[in-house]
């Protein structure tokens, strides 16, 4: 591997960045996570009627969320041959 | 770590597993500590062996763990081959059982059609509450099939020897994907007409002379984009989580086999109820989606 020595190698830092980077995305879209489920039993418990049509766009609207950390995914399977 | 250093210790992984696969039949896992699997197109996870493999390795000199066959056939390499192979396996099998069930239809259905007809029955119901009664009967089978298919190729991961079509190649999902954006577009052209279609990339006018050339372009291009995404998205969304998956296993794998030979625990089988959720989710989301997408595409008149 071409680069500096020590930290400043591209793999060392690569093995330092990407995990990190998948777990940061995993805290964001884990807080969004949280607000929209939490919305969404709200609504249920208010209008238990409605449960079935809060559920289907709360799915649709978490898993928009959870893509968020599926591309730092993406992108750490990609890169995780260059460490 | 170097490429020499890890093809040595695939070797030795090889060796290891050979014995102890014949031993215990079980899975013959590469195991977690390699630092990285097959190089299948530039993607490096954790990975079980499939059925390919051992054919592979069977009938060529090239090893379990060798990399491409090479850049010969249209650009397939070895792994493209294998995730369409699964692919055609579930796709050749839905067929025959959707050709055998649909011969003799009876009026009232017994054993196996009735069960079919159930299912069929709640997709249609699932998916006419999201599009509404008349898109969604034209566009079940569509969305349905697709719901079928994505389930099984997420499912048959979890089986010994085979491996999930979507894992680790981004080829199958993209496939779909790709079916669903030219559906998309068709139905917006046959829909609203193309003069209508390119008015909803063109977007309104509000008549003033410079502004407006400028706004037209900002959406011309927006709105491309915003197409464009949507694909792209899918296509990401059911890679990432399935290959997600299926690394997890395998990496559970690696670690029973790291285990000593007088205390093997199938650690991987505690995340079986998970990675059934998660495979089920998924088919769920990107039916929902396509089917979500054709619904934008043919009521935008109204907005």
């Amino acid at each position: 591997m071409k680069g500096g020595s020590g930290l400043m190698e591209p793999g060392a830092l690569l093995g330092l960045a990407l995990p990190l980077g998948v777990g940061i995305a995993a805290v964001g879209s884990g807080y969004g996570l949280g607000q929209a489920v939490g919305k969404a039993m709200e609504a249920m418990g208010r209008q238990p009627e409605a449960a079935d049509k809060i559920q289907t766009a709360m799915i649709i609207g978490c898993a928009l969320i959870e893509a968020l950390t599926i591309y730092a995914l993406v992108a750490l399977f990609v890169l995780m041959g260059k460490i | 770590m170097s490429a020499t250093e890890a093809a040595v210790q695939h070797g030795e992984a090889v060796v290891e597993h050979g014995a102890a696969a014949a031993q215990t039949l079980h899975h013959a896992a590469e195991a977690a500590g390699h630092g990285g699997g097959h190089a299948t197109g530039g993607i490096h996870a954790p990975e079980l062996q499939n059925l390919l493999d051992y054919v592979r390795a069977a009938f060529t000199d090239k090893g379990m763990y060798d990399d491409c066959i090479g850049h010969g056939f249209w650009g397939l390499s070895y792994f493209d081959v294998a995730n369409i192979f699964f692919a055609m396996l579930i796709a050749v099998t839905l067929g025959v059982i959707a050709w055998r069930l649909s011969r003799n239809l009876k009026k009232v259905p017994t054993g196996f059609q009735a069960l079919a007809e159930v299912f069929v029955g709640g997709m249609q119901t699932y998916f006419c509450g999201i599009m509404g009664n008349k898109l969604g009967k034209i566009f079940t089978p569509f969305v349905g099939t697709i719901f079928i298919y994505i389930l099984c190729m997420n499912y048959i991961g979890l089986i010994p020897f085979a491996k999930s079509p979507i894992a680790l190649n981004i080829n199958v999902p993209a496939s779909m994907a790709i079916c669903v954006f030219f559906l998309v577009q068709y139905h917006g052209i046959r829909q609203n007409g193309i003069k209508k279609y390119a008015q909803h990339f063109v977007g309104e006018t509000a008549g003033i002379p410079v502004l407006d050339q400028f706004l037209i372009l900002l959406n011309i291009f927006l709105h491309i984009f915003g197409e464009l995404v949507k694909p792209a998205s899918l296509t990401l969304r059911l890679f990432g989580n399935i290959s997600g998956e299926d690394a997890v296993v395998a990496a559970l794998v690696g670690l029973v086999v790291a285990l000593p030979w007088y205390a093997p625990v199938p650690i991987q089988t505690f995340f079986f109820p998970l990675a059934l959720l998660f495979g089920l989710i998924q088919a769920i989301v990107f039916s929902t989606l396509s089917a979500v997408y054709l619904l934008l595409m043919s009521a935008h008149e109204e907005h």
